[in-house]
């Protein structure tokens, strides 16, 4: 039965397009497909008919994606409905470079208007950084003291319809490694955070500016504590033997919280004053469709980005490259670590 | 966030981006919204917020440094000098006279009203007139 990839594919390809079809509600301000128009456009008509149109052309590539996925999967090829979802992302994306090239004509000269604080803002408390090693250490030590009650052989892996389809031997590689890649992950997050806020513009006097590093501060401490509750769940199941419900419940209100909180801070973000036009960085140094930000001339490492919530690197200064590097090389260390550890 | 002294630079301006940094930050100073043995933003750190080279802010604190208002000790960063209020002499006294003189006949040529400047004058007076004088 291919039911569970159809869930599963399905249930990507919708979560595709609703981000797409938020994206635009997610921009700094006076910056609309990646492209500075004068504060206040997306409101007038032309603003409101370029997003329209990028909208339905958005909905359509879902429809036509979510479709023949479904087709992909009662002939039962799940490599086919697997492409056809990068195929649906692909359009989304052309989508959005056709709705980039309309706007060009709409473009304002960016604001070079900067803004900058004399004094130091106050840090956050540092227990917050300490939760989620204080999580995993609790973890841990659960699974240390009742390691007798660990049975010798526990499920690792389940299918999509719930059947456990990899059982691991009791060892400490395999009852450790959930919480050595929680950490890992916990120090890739805050380390990531740490880096993003050191090596961008502070945006003193920029409240729209103020708010982003507030809420990217929020979202990389709250989803490292986030990963170390599930990364710690994963740990002790054997214990609990609870299978794969209590995990996957985890996860899923973990995602619903983290994607409700996106919602309403990109709500508020939205409405916030910002200097506009703009966010501050030229038009022509926003490389392929908006999406890559290469200038030399700016000290920043990490800047806004232009498509989505966030910041992205800023790939001419050899710091960006650095950071690029280390955000792909991270993941593929901890993959090449969870195989060494799994062996 | 909003309580702590902010500076503007407008990098379109004529004036150069140094000049405004450290007219922004005397002003600053002269109100007594950064206090003597306060530290100041690191170069790199004022560079990255501004969006501008790092030797234009280390341009504009020698400025200020030669003034008499920083203390830019290698390694220690910026911090704020304790500054008596020197007698102006009559060839700073010129400089400011005239500095002012044509801030006023820029502002009449873009059309700002007499009224207008009058009261902008006196508000900035009062503006560093009301500080704590170091």
């Amino acid at each position: 039965m291919m039911i569970h990839v159809l869930f599963q594919l399905g249930l990507a390809s919708a979560f595709a397009t609703f981000v797409h079809l938020f994206v635009p509600r997610l921009a700094m301000g006076g910056v609309l497909f990646g492209v500075t128009v004068p504060e206040g456009f997306t409101e007038t008509a032309a603003g409101r008919a370029l997003v329209s149109r990028y909208r339905r052309q958005v909905l359509a590539a879902g429809l036509a994606g979510l479709a023949s996925i479904a087709a992909a999967c009662a002939a039962g090829s799940e490599q086919v409905a697997g492409l056809l979802l990068g195929g649906q992302v692909l359009l989304c994306t052309v989508a959005w470079v056709l709705a980039r090239a309309r706007t060009r004509p709409h473009a304002a000269a960016p604001t070079l208007r900067r803004t900058a604080g004399l004094a130091e803002p106050r840090p956050l408390p540092p227990v917050l950084d300490a939760a989620p090693f204080l999580i995993l250490a609790a973890a841990a030590v659960l699974v240390t003291v009742r390691w007798e009650d660990i049975p010798e052989r526990f499920p690792l892996h389940w299918r999509g319809d719930g059947v456990v389809d990899r059982w691991a031997m009791k060892s400490p590689a395999e009852v450790f490694q959930p919480l050595v890649v929680g950490t890992a992950l916990a120090l890739g997050l805050l380390g990531l955070r740490a880096a993003t806020l050191a090596f961008s513009a502070r945006r003193a006097g920029d409240p729209r500016g103020l708010a982003l590093r507030g809420l990217t501060r929020a979202i990389l401490t709250g989803t490292a504590t986030f990963l170390s509750v599930l990364f710690g769940a994963i740990a002790i199941n054997p214990l609990v033997s609870a299978g794969p419900g209590v995990i996957l419940g985890v996860a899923g209100a973990g995602l619903v919280v983290l994607l409700v909180a996106l919602g309403i801070a990109s709500t508020r973000l939205a409405a916030l004053p910002s200097p506009g036009p703009g966010d501050g960085t030229p038009d022509e140094r926003w490389r392929l469709g908006g999406l890559f930000y290469v200038n030399p001339d700016d000290p920043a490492v990490f800047v806004p980005k232009r498509a989505g919530l966030g910041y992205t690197v800023n790939l001419g200064r050899p710091g960006g490259v650095v950071a690029l590097a280390a955000m792909l090389g991270v993941p593929a260390l901890i993959a090449l670590l969870t195989h060494l550890l799994a062996r | 966030v909003a309580e702590l002294p902010v500076i503007e630079v407008d990098l379109a301006a004529p004036a150069p981006a140094y000049r405004q940094i450290a007219d922004a930050v005397r002003a600053h100073l002269v109100a007594g919204r950064v206090r003597a043995g306060e530290q100041l933003p690191t170069v790199r750190r004022l560079a990255l917020d501004l969006g501008v080279n790092h030797n234009t802010v280390a341009e504009a604190y020698r400025l200020l440094g030669a003034e008499g208002w920083l203390d830019l000790g290698r390694g220690r960063g910026a911090t704020v000098l304790s500054r008596a209020a020197p007698a102006p002499s009559a060839d700073a006294r010129g400089r400011f006279e005239k500095r002012l003189a044509e801030l006023a006949a820029e502002a009449r040529g873009a059309g700002v009203p007499v009224r207008q400047v009058r009261q902008a004058l006196l508000a900035a007076a009062r503006a560093i007139g009301g500080g704590r004088r170091a």
